[in-house]
């Protein structure tokens, strides 16, 4: 089993792709080795010769590899760059097999929400810590007046969650989704034009949402927010309050999902020649 | 018979996997038996080239599948079945009626 484990993580170790979609390759074509070899051996084949029938009429590696990076969706492709540690976050964030949209939706939702309020919880902390240790300076985001604070905080969560679920929901509903997943079939033009409306639907549920209800207890902040949005002032204050919430939380999220990548370890420990 | 390989099979091959899955629901061993058996040992294809197939024809809808339960007792890695779709019966409606166009105008001219 070993052999044809090898032969399998020679075709897909390299393919560009998230770890859930390259487990489901790795197994699905492990079985399909294995019956070849099964039906091989009932024929009255020995076992080596067995192996090299399965693995001849499977194909060339280098050959198969391509026709399945090919089914890689455009933006997967781009996005997994090979970065070491990566494909840790997969499996919470991406669509499970069979799972609908609308539980997709929500199941991302509720991660993403516990993602977000570690996040803040620990970049709070981390904050605080450094400015009473004096590492940081007294009044840094202090200086950041209230409907910029409101924004930020609201933009760390809860809304943006809400945004998030409904953007997939809506990129489904549209097509969007289809478009952008396609390698070919779709122009450029198209597939540029689709990208923008999907960001566009996410900028525009995460936003209204943010303003309304902020505006719903003051609405004169409501107001300001919008005017320091558009500050040049109030861009840098976002930019850098993402950046810390990002270094502070991935290691985290990191390890508190590292136990769910255990279970394919078996497939990273094989040597093969790539 | 003669064989039919790769290249030629290349533009047909979703096709056929639509048409063999009409009877219900298989994995990728079996839908490759189902070919092997419907095209009477002709068909020589590379066995690899079934699972590209199969997740383009899952992206486009046109398939579901879901890895079989663990309670059913065999050997080996667990195997993922594949169903047509209702939209995936619409299309094969759809190729085949174009199929049998093509036939019928292409032999039409290579037969006179």
């Amino acid at each position: 089993m070993d052999e044809l484990r090898k032969h399998v993580e020679r075709i897909v170790r390299p393919i560009r792709a998230n770890v859930r979609r390259k487990n489901k390759m790795r197994e699905e074509l492990l079985a399909h080795l294995s019956e070849r070899v099964h039906t091989a051996a009932c024929d009255g084949l020995d076992e080596r010769e067995a192996y090299d029938l399965a693995v001849e009429q499977l194909g060339d590696p280098a050959a198969l590899r391509r026709e399945l990076q090919e089914t890689v969706p455009a933006v997967e492709w781009l996005m997994y760059l090979p970065l070491p540690r990566t494909e840790i976050a997969d499996h919470w964030f991406d669509k499970a097999d069979g799972e609908s949209t609308l539980g997709f939706t929500l199941r991302r939702t509720a991660y993403t929400s516990l993602f977000v309020g570690i996040t803040l919880v620990v970049f709070l902390t981390a904050f605080e810590l450094l400015r009473w240790a004096g590492i940081l300076p007294e009044g840094l985001l202090t200086r950041v007046h209230p409907p910029g604070r409101a924004f930020v905080v609201l933009s760390l969560f809860g809304i943006q969650v809400l945004a998030t679920g409904l953007a997939y929901l809506l990129a489904d509903v549209t097509g969007v989704r289809r478009v952008l997943s396609r390698r070919n079939g779709s122009g450029v033009w198209r597939k540029t034009g689709a990208l923008w409306l999907f960001m566009g639907e996410y900028l525009f549920l995460f936003l209204v949402p943010s303003i309304l209800l902020v505006s719903a207890f003051q609405p004169e902040v409501g107001l300001a927010i919008l005017r320091n949005m558009i500050s040049e002032g109030g861009l840098r204050e976002l930019a850098v309050c993402s950046v810390l919430a990002f270094c502070v939380a991935f290691p985290c999220v990191g390890l508190i999902m590292k136990w769910e990548h255990e279970q394919y370890k078996r497939w990273g420990q094989l040597e093969v020649d790539d | 018979m003669e064989e039919i390989k790769g290249n030629e099979l290349r533009g047909h091959l979703e096709m056929m996997v639509l048409s063999v899955l009409e009877r219900g629901e298989a994995h990728g061993y079996e839908i490759l038996q189902r070919l092997e058996t419907a095209g009477c040992g002709a068909l020589k294809l590379k066995e690899g080239t079934l699972y590209p197939a199969l997740y383009r024809l899952e992206e486009m809808g046109l398939l579901t599948a879901r890895w079989e339960a663990n309670e059913e007792p065999r050997r080996g890695p667990r195997r993922r079945n594949y169903r047509l779709t209702r939209k995936g019966k619409a299309e094969l409606d759809r190729r085949r009626a174009s199929w049998r166009n093509f036939v019928a105008i292409i032999g039409g001219i290579v037969e006179a």
